[in-house]
């Protein structure tokens, strides 16, 4: 490289580096977050695990604040973090931008949170799932698990090998409520019921949730089930593929399947969190754990007609039947935050 | 073990195996020219992108693996005039690609299906269907492990025999591995060492094009941002653990790919291991692999990553 080019090279990678210098000098660090009095200056952030168009969790919890923003019209950023030193690193320096709620849309944003809290007293930090609360953390959960029981029922009920497979996102309790709830369903039909179960090393990872679930399938599984974000895609393709029947879950994924998809459990993010914006600006948010469910229209059982169609009537009438026990507890299935 | 078992195991592991394998054959061709190319991960990202997108706006997987070995061939050749013409250090050009890449994957995909009416019909694009050879498809055990794949299965395998052939009994493999190992002497001998190298670097940019497009296309007939997680620096270590052979690439892609397929085995027997070790099962032996060669004499090629002046 000629010393020309050097010299505009370096020129140029200067100028790239001053821009965001400039730019982060130009904001101001208030050192305590004041509450805000009317929706407009309220300034809300929500911290998401995976990208706002992957079609699976990082959507929903997208499409759901934004939801919220329009009603309420205030300030809103998304930012992605899926590590832990990146979820407390993004949510601080939201802290000192005045950011008065942050969310995090998982479980895992709950101990990265609660180290930082104590600094923040008036900021709230509102996790989707997980188990850390405190004055001003809050846990903001669907009670999907009650659904993903009568899943399990369902599933017992239409499998004829006796095999069941699932796979889960993480081994934390915010994925594995859902597959604990699924499996006391499925067991609750046969006890000697074999669930094969499967966690992905990576949620992102489309290609491991497809070799996961076509492993369960080759190993007799005939009716599946997934709650692993971006890796339930593959699952779903390897159900299509082998003409398996499976469940969609966090969102109505018979799109993807429709031809195999038996329901989806579908998750509406901004009634959640409309509801915990609602209760900040009314005074009414506290700390602890705020649950919500089938009767405020936060989770929505979404039946794929084409297939339920062909199911037999005992089971098609086992929704109908099971979701007001699981909600009024006569059919005890624990939360996220009960019996591990 | 059941022998279901078994053929669902080792059929597992050539599909698993398959992404490094054309990946890994590619980064062998161009490394043999003496160029390392770290930035294959972000490469086959991309390209698993392109090949995605073309495959669900056109309806043609074979439209996708085309425009994902397009892609492929591009970035590579940015590669190839950095590192060549310009000379920049192999490593920092190889970062900034996968840095580029996975930035530019994630902004393509959001421009052009977020918001859109492209994904109304479901996520998943048309899909490289299953390719059984006839009566080999039906033997024992190897039946399903070898021969029951797609095309692209296939083609990795194709590829091993045709680069050993190529690189051991013909002279442009004599010129690959003389421009790798001693540009100067070959280019003494009127070995162009500028166009083995752009020709090398090109043809690991079509493989890794194909590799990223097996992934989203083939395995999962949709695009996930950062899908490609890792596979193309364990690529780059199958590169080294085969010793910058043919037949080691694929020795060592099935040690990974039957290494990651029996994670998943050992979680659907239920064998009470924490979850956490057993997910890292690939992953060490892999390190623990590529440590073994490393005691004896690795055989890189003796120019790797070092630019070439023509004197």
């Amino acid at each position: 490289m000629n010393k020309g080019m050097k010299v505009l090279s370096g020129v140029l990678l200067a100028g790239c580096m001053a821009v965001p210098l400039f730019a982060a000098g130009s904001k101001e660090t208030p050192s305590a977050t004041a509450p805000a009095a009317k929706a407009e200056e309220l300034k809300v952030a929500i911290i998401l695990p995976s990208s706002p168009t992957d079609g699976g969790w990082g959507q929903q919890g997208a499409t759901g604040i934004k939801n919220a923003a329009n009603i309420y019209k205030f300030t809103l950023a998304i930012v992605e973090a899926a590590t832990a030193d990146l979820m407390k690193r993004e949510s601080e320096a939201l802290c000192q931008e005045g950011y008065q709620l942050i969310f995090g849309h998982g479980g895992q944003y709950a101990a990265p949170f609660s180290e930082i809290r104590d600094l923040y007293p008036k900021t709230y930090f509102i996790t989707a799932g997980g188990n850390k609360t405190a004055d001003n953390q809050i846990v903001a959960e669907y009670v999907v698990e009650q659904l993903s029981y009568i899943q399990g029922v369902m599933a017992a009920k239409l499998t004829k090998s006796q095999k069941l497979g699932l796979v889960v996102g993480g081994s934390f309790p915010a994925y594995t409520k859902t597959s604990r709830g699924f499996t006391l369903g499925a067991k609750s039909v046969n006890p000697n019921i074999e669930v094969l179960f499967a966690v992905t090393q990576n949620a992102a990872d489309i290609n491991e949730g497809y070799e996961l679930t076509l492993s369960q399938i080759k190993a007799g599984a005939d009716v599946v089930w997934s709650n692993a974000n971006r890796a339930s895609q593959g699952c779903i393709k390897a159900a299509r593929e082998t003409n398996t029947l499976v469940f969609g879950m966090v969102a109505d994924q018979q799109k993807e399947a429709p031809d195999h998809i038996i329901a989806s459990i579908v998750q509406d993010y901004d009634i959640l969190y409309t509801e915990v914006i609602k209760r900040y600006l009314n005074n009414t948010l506290k700390g602890g754990i705020i649950e919500l469910g089938v009767p405020e229209k936060g989770i929505v059982w979404v039946w794929n007609e084409k297939v339920k169609a062909k199911l037999p009537a005992d089971v098609v009438k086992l929704y109908d039947e099971l979701q007001p026990k699981t909600q009024s507890g006569e059919i005890y299935v624990p939360s996220e935050n009960e019996g591990w | 073990m059941d022998i279901l078992m078994l053929e669902n195991f080792l059929s597992a592991s050539v599909r698993m195996a398959t992404p490094l394998l054309i990946a890994a054959l590619g980064m062998l061709v161009s490394e043999r020219a003496g160029l390392v190319n770290i930035g294959a991960e972000g490469i086959m990202l991309i390209a698993s992108f392109a090949g995605y997108a073309g495959a669900k706006i056109s309806g043609s997987y074979w439209l996708g693996l085309f425009w994902g070995i397009v892609t492929g061939l591009i970035f590579a050749y940015g590669f190839a005039l950095a590192t060549i013409r310009f000379k920049a250090r192999q490593i920092i050009v190889g970062a900034a690609l996968n840095i580029f890449c996975a930035g530019a994957s994630s902004f393509l995909y959001r421009l052009i299906f977020y918001g859109t009416d492209r994904l109304d019909k479901g996520i998943a694009a048309e899909t490289f269907p299953s390719m059984p050879i006839p009566l080999l498809s039906r033997l024992p055990l190897l039946g399903q492990m070898l021969f029951q794949h797609n095309i692209l299965v296939y083609f990795g395998f194709v590829m091993v025999a045709l680069l050993w052939f190529t690189m051991k009994k013909t002279s442009l493999g004599l010129k690959l591995i003389a421009v790798g190992d001693h540009p100067l002497a070959a280019d003494s001998l009127g070995v162009s060492v500028v166009l083995v190298r752009y020709g090398a670097v090109l043809f690991s940019g079509a493989m890794m094009g194909i590799a990223g497009t097996f992934l989203s296309i083939a395995q999962a007939s949709s695009f996930g941002e950062n899908m490609i997680s890792g596979k193309g620096f364990i690529a780059m270590a199958v590169v080294i653990l085969g010793k910058w052979s043919p037949v080691g690439v694929l020795g060592g892609a099935l040690l990974f790919g039957g290494a990651n397929a029996l994670q998943m085995l050992v979680q659907l027997s239920g064998i009470a291991i924490p979850r956490n070790i057993i997910l890292m099962v690939p992953y060490l032996v892999t390190v623990v692999a590529v440590l073994a060669v490393s005691r004896h004499k690795v055989g890189a090629p003796r120019a790797l990553g070092m630019p070439y002046e023509k004197q």
